[in-house]
C-alpha cells in the first residue's frame, strides 16, 4: 500500500538553541531527510560597516570587537594590520610577537567555544563544552590580565598594542601552554574515538575540495576538506614566518575533519605561543602614531587566518581622520553560503551537526 | 504471603470481603505512589548533583543544606506556571497525554519486589504485565506530540513511535534468557532464583537489556524525543504547568522502574549481605540510576536512523542468539552452576567484537579495535571528573578578584586633575560622555559630566585620551539596575562615588592591587 505522503517545512530558529544566535533555516523535509533549505540571516545587523565611516581608525577598534565577539583578538588584529598598511606604520618587534601571542590564544579559545557548541549540537549533555569552557575560561582570565576585558578586548591599536603585558602574564601563560596538550589529550578520549561520535560525524556533509575553492571557503572548514591553504603560510603577516607549526588538513572534508581540523590547530597555536613566548624581544610596544591619523589617499586590504577563516578588513582613505569606506570579509559569512548543499539529503539532526560544523559567529554573519 | 496480603486476611475477619480487599489495596496504593514520588524527587536531586560532577561544576546548591530542597523548589516554579493549551491543538488529546504517559511507568510498580514480601501484587506472569504495561506509555508521548499541533513535537511523536517499539522487541528478548534460568515469570521468584546474580550468568542479556532500557525511557544516547539540540524539546514542547511537571515525573519514575527492573532481573533483587534487603534493593537502584547518567553526561545522540538500525541490526540479532545460547545451555547444564559465567562472558565478549565488524561507518568496516572501545574511553574521562574539585564559583559569598587592569562599569574621575579639555569626550566612539565646561581663572571648569553607562563600550579610549591623569576605569563590576535613566551618571555622582581605580593604561598602579583570581595561577603562586 502506498501512503500518502507530503513534504513538511520546520522553521529552525531564529530562536533555537542549536542556531548560535539569531539565524534561521527554512527547511523542507520528507519525513525526517532534507529537501530544502533555505538560510535566512540578517536578524543580527547593526550596521557596523556605515557605522565604522563616522569613527575615527582608532575609534573604530572597539567595533571590530563586536563582529566576531568569539575572536575579538584577531579581529582587532586584522584591523590594525589594515590601517597600517594603509598609514604605513611600522610596529614594534615586541608588539608583533604579542600580537600573535594574542591571536593564537584567542584561536585555542574559539576553537575549543566552536568544538563544544558542536558537540552540544550532536546532542552531548554539556559535557564537552563544559570541559572546553574551563580552558576557554583560564584563557580569558589572561586576556583580563592584559587588557582589562574578558570578552572585548580593544587591546590592539594602530602601531602596537595598548598596554605592555603585566609580570605576572608570562608565567600563567607557560603553565597554560604547559597544561593546555594535556587537556587535548583528554578531549581525544573523550570524543575522537567515540563510536557514536564517528557514526554522527564520518562522511556527513561532505564538502570536497574543488566545490570548497569554488565557493571561497576559508579557515578550518577549507583545510578540513584536504586543500593546505593558510594565510600564516600562504601570506605570512607580521612575524609568522618566523614560527614552526604545521598545517592540518582533512581527508575527506566531512563533518569529523572540520572537527579534528580545529583540535589539531589548537595543537599547533600552543606550539606557536611556545616559540613566541621564546623568542619575546624587549622594546616598546606601541610606535608613535598621530592622535588623529591622517592616512594618506588610497586604499588597503589586509587579511589573517582567523579561527574561522580568512578575515579580511578592506579600508579607503580620503585622507580624512575617519574611513571613507570600511569593508569586513567575514569569513563566517562565506562559509554559510555552502550550508545548503551540505545539508541536502541527509537528515535532521545532521543539519544540525553539519551547521555546527561550520562554527559560525552571526554577530560576524550579519554584522 | 506479603504484606498487603496479610492486612487484607487481618481486615477480613472484621469487615466485608470487598471492604477488606480494597482497602488494602488504596491503602498500599497510597503508600507506594508516594514512596516513589519521593524517591523520584530524590533522583531529580542526585542527577542534577551527579551530572554537575560530572562536567566539574557545583550542581544546585542553594535550596535547603547541599540543595536538597532544589526539587522541591522546582514543584513549586512548575506548578506555579500558567497551564497553556495551544489554540490549534486538540484540546482534549492534548489534557489527556501526560496522564497517559504517567500512570504506566507508576504501574510498573505494583510487581516490583522491594522485599521478599514487600510486593504490591505478587503476579505469577509479573514480567509480563511489566512488559504489557510498559509498552502503553508510549501512547502517551504519541498523543503529546500529535495534540500539539507543533511541528517539533509531530517529528518527536513519530520518532516515539519508531523507537519505542523496535527497542521493545530486544528488551523482551534479553528478557527471555532470565526466564530459561528461573524458570518463573514471577519478580519474586526470578530474584530468589539469583544466588548469582544474573548479570554474571547473563551478560549479553543484561548489556542489552540495559541499553534497550535506556532506549525505552529515552535516556541519552536515545533522547531524540527531545533532542534539546535538534527538536528543542519535542513532544512536550507545548506543555506547561502541571502537565509538564505530568511529563517530568513520568520521565523519572520511569527511569525509577527500570532501574527497579534491572536490579530485579540482573542484580539479585533485595540479595546482599548486612544490611536489609530493601536498603540493598535501593542501593542498587541507585547504582543503576548513577550509571544512566553517567552514560547521559557523556554520550552524543545518535542519529534516529542509526537508532533504529542499533535495535534491528545489532541487539535484535544478538538477543535472539543470547536465547538460543542460553536455551541450549539449559538443556546440557540444567542448574545452571555459577562457573558457566566464566563461559557467558566469553561468550558475550566473542560475539560484541563479530558484531561490531559488521557495522559500517561512512561506508568503511568498523575496525575491530572499536567494539565500543571509544565509549568506554569516554566514559573513563567523565568518571574521573568525578572526583576533580568542581571549578564553578559560589558568587555572592566568594568573589573573584579582577586584574587590577580591569576595565570595570563605571569611570573614575578626578575632578581636581580635570582640566576639562574634553577629550575624553571626543575619543569615545560611542558618544556616551558629555561634558560641558565653562572658562575659569584656571583653564576650564567641568559644569557638567554625564556618561551613559547603559551605552557605554567599555574600551578604555577616553581613559586613554585624557592629558592628565583625570579619568580612570572602576574596578567595579557589579552594577545593576531596574531602569536605563539610572544608569545616566552625573558629574555629582562621580565626585561622590568610591574611587575604585583600575590600573587601565597606568601600569604604575598595579603594585598596591591584589592579585587577579586565575583558573590556572603561575606555577609559583600554586
Amino acid at each position: 500500500m502506498a501512503l500518502k505522503t507530503e513534504p513538511v517545512m520546520i522553521n529552525f530558529g531564529p530562536q533555537h538553541p542549536s542556531t548560535h544566535g539569531v539565524f534561521r533555516m527554512r527547511v523542507t523535509f520528507d519525513g525526517e531527510v532534507i529537501v530544502e533549505l533555505e538560510p535566512v540571516f540578517g536578524y543580527l545587523h547593526r550596521g557596523i560597516e556605515k557605522l565604522a565611516e563616522a569613527k575615527t581608525y582608532t575609534q573604530v577598534i572597539p567595533y571590530t570587537d563586536r563582529l566576531d565577539y568569539l575572536a575579538s583578538m584577531s579581529n582587532n588584529f586584522a584591523y590594525v594590520l589594515a590601517v597600517e598598511k594603509l598609514a604605513e606604520i611600522e610596529v614594534p618587534e615586541r608588539a608583533q610577537y604579542l600580537r600573535v601571542i594574542m591571536a593564537e590564544l584567542m584561536r585555542i579559545a574559539s576553537h575549543l567555544m566552536a568544538v563544544g557548541a558542536f558537540f552540544n549540537d550532536l546532542g552531548a549533555f554539556f559535557t564537552p563544552f563544559m570541559y572546553m569552557f574551563r580552558e576557554r575560561e583560564k584563557i580569558l582570565d589572561l586576556f583580563e590580565m592584559v587588557c582589562g576585558q574578558r570578552l572585548t578586548y580593544n587591546y590592539m591599536r594602530i602601531g602596537g598594542v595598548s598596554h605592555d603585558i603585566p609580570e605576572r602574564f608570562l608565567p600563567a601563560l607557560m603553565r597554560f601552554i604547559d597544561e593546555m596538550p594535556g587537556f587535548i589529550e583528554e578531549y581525544d578520549w573523550l570524543l575522537a574515538e567515540n563510536e557514536i561520535v564517528l557514526a554522527r560525524t564520518k562522511g556527513v556533509g561532505v564538502l570536497p575540495a574543488d566545490k570548497a575553492i569554488n565557493a571561497s571557503i576559508s579557515g578550518p572548514m577549507l583545510r578540513a576538506s584536504g586543500v593546505k591553504w593558510d594565510i600564516r603560510r600562504a601570506d605570512p603577516y607580521s612575524v609568522y614566518d618566523r614560527f614552526d607549526f604545521e598545517t592540518p588538513v582533512g581527508l575527506r572534508g566531512d563533518t569529523y575533519d572540520r572537527y579534528w581540523v580545529r583540535i589539531q590547530e589548537m595543537r599547533q597555536s600552543t606550539h606557536i605561543v611556545k616559540q613566541a613566548m621564546q623568542q619575546l624581544p624587549a622594546g616598546e610596544v606601541r610606535s608613535k602614531v598621530p592622535a588623529t591619523l591622517r592616512p594618506p589617499k588610497g586604499e588597503a586590504y589586509a587579511h589573517i587566518e582567523s579561527p574561522r577563516g580568512e578575515l579580511g578588513f578592506y579600508l579607503v582613505s580620503d585622507n580624512s581622520p575617519r574611513p571613507y569606506r570600511f569593508k569586513v570579509r567575514a569569513p563566517s559569512l562565506i562559509n554559510l553560503t555552502v550550508l545548503r548543499d551540505l545539508c541536502l539529503g541527509w537528515k535532521l539532526a545532521d543539519a544540525i551537526a553539519i551547521l555546527g560544523s561550520i562554527d559560525i559567529v552571526l554577530a560576524e554573519v550579519d554584522r | 504471603m506479603n504484606v498487603l496480603e496479610q492486612f487484607h486476611d487481618w481486615l477480613a475477619n472484621y469487615w466485608p470481603s470487598w471492604a477488606a480487599y480494597l482497602v488494602p489495596a488504596l491503602v498500599a496504593f497510597a503508600v507506594l505512589s508516594t514512596f516513589i514520588l519521593l524517591v523520584v524527587l530524590v533522583f531529580i536531586y542526585v542527577e542534577r548533583r551527579g551530572v554537575g560532577r560530572f562536567q566539574v561544576r557545583r550542581g544546585p546548591n542553594r535550596a535547603g543544606p547541599f540543595g536538597i530542597l532544589q526539587p522541591v523548589a522546582d514543584a513549586v516554579k512548575i506548578l506555579t506556571k500558567e497551564d497553556i493549551i495551544p489554540s490549534a491543538g486538540d484540546r482534549w488529546v492534548h489534557l489527556l497525554a501526560p496522564v497517559i504517559a504517567f500512570f504506566p511507568a507508576l504501574a510498573i510498580f505494583a510487581v516490583i519486589p522491594f522485599e521478599g514480601r514487600a510486593i504490591f501484587a505478587d503476579l505469577n506472569v509479573g514480567i509480563l504485565y511489566i512488559i504489557a504495561i510498559s509498552s502503553l506509555g508510549v501512547i502517551g508521548t504519541f498523543m503529546a506530540g500529535w495534540g500539539s499541533n507543533n511541528k517539533y513535537s509531530l517529528v518527536s511523536a513519530m520518532r516515539a513511535v519508531a523507537q519505542m517499539i523496535s527497542y521493545e522487541v530486544p528488551l523482551v528478548l534479553s528478557i527471555a534468557g532470565v526466564l530459561i534460568i528461573s524458570g518463573s515469570l514471577s519478580m519474586t521468584s526470578i530474584v530468589e532464583a539469583q544466588e548469582v546474580p544474573f548479570f554474571l550468568l547473563q551478560p549479553l542479556g543484561f548489556l542489552i537489556f540495559f541499553i534497550a532500557a535506556a532506549a525505552e525511557i529515552q535516556r541519552s544516547p536515545f533522547d531524540l524525543l527531545e533532542a534539546e539540540s535538534e527538536i528543542v524539546a519535542g513532544y512536550h514542547i507545548e506543555y506547561s504547568g502541571m502537565k509538564f511537571a505530568l511529563f517530568y515525573l513520568a520521565e523519572y519514575t520511569h527511569a525509577f522502574a527500570i532501574s527497579a527492573i534491572v536490579v530485579t532481573l540482573f542484580l539479585g533483587g533485595w540479595h546482599g549481605v548486612l544490611l536489609p534487603g530493601a536498603l540493598w534493593f535501593m542501593i542498587k537502584v541507585f547504582l543503576v540510576f548513577g550509571a544512566l547518567f553517567w552514560v547521559r553526561s557523556t554520550l552524543p545522540r545518535l542519529r534516529v536512523d542509526q537508532l533504529m538500525g542499533f535495535a534491528w541490526k545489532c541487539l535484535f540479532p544478538l538477543a535472539l542468539i543470547n536465547v538460543f545460547i542460553t536455551a541450549i545451555e539449559s538443556v546440557i547444564w540444567p542448574e545452571f552452576p555459577w562457573q558457566l559465567l566464566i563461559l557467558n562472558i566469553l561468550i558475550a565478549a566473542l560475539l560484541i567484537v563479530l558484531w561490531s565488524g559488521f557495522f559500517r561507518v561512512a561506508g568503511e568496516r568498523v575496525s575491530f579495535q572499536r567494539y565500543g572501545r571509544g565509549i568506554i574511553k569516554g566514559l573513563t574521562v567523565t568518571f574521573s571528573h568525578l572526583f576533580r574539585r568542581p571549578i564553578t564559583v559560589q558568587y555572592p559569598e566568594q568573589r573573584l578578584t579582577p586584574a587590577p587592569r580591569f576595565r570595570g562599569n563605571m569611570l573614575v574621575w578626578d575632578q581636581d586633575a580635570c582640566i576639562g579639555c574634553r577629550a575624553c569626550a571626543r575619543a569615545c566612539p560611542v558618544s556616551v560622555i558629555d561634558i560641558e565646561t565653562t572658562k575659569g581663572d584656571k583653564g576650564q571648569i567641568v559644569e557638567k559630566l554625564e556618561v551613559d553607562f547603559g551605552r557605554c563600550l567599555f574600551c578604555g579610549l577616553c581613559v586613554e585620551a585624557c592629558p592628565v591623569k583625570a579619568m580612570f576605569m572602576s574596578r567595579d563590576y557589579e552594577q545593576a539596575s531596574y531602569r536605563r535613566e539610572q544608569l545616566v551618571v552625573s558629574k555629582e555622582q562621580f565626585v561622590a562615588a568610591e574611587k575604585r581605580r583600575s590600573a587601565y593604561f597606568y601600569p604604575d598602579l598595579e603594585a598596591e592591587m591584589p592579585l587577579q583570581t586565575l583558573l590556572a595561577p603561575p606555577k609559583e603562586e600554586s
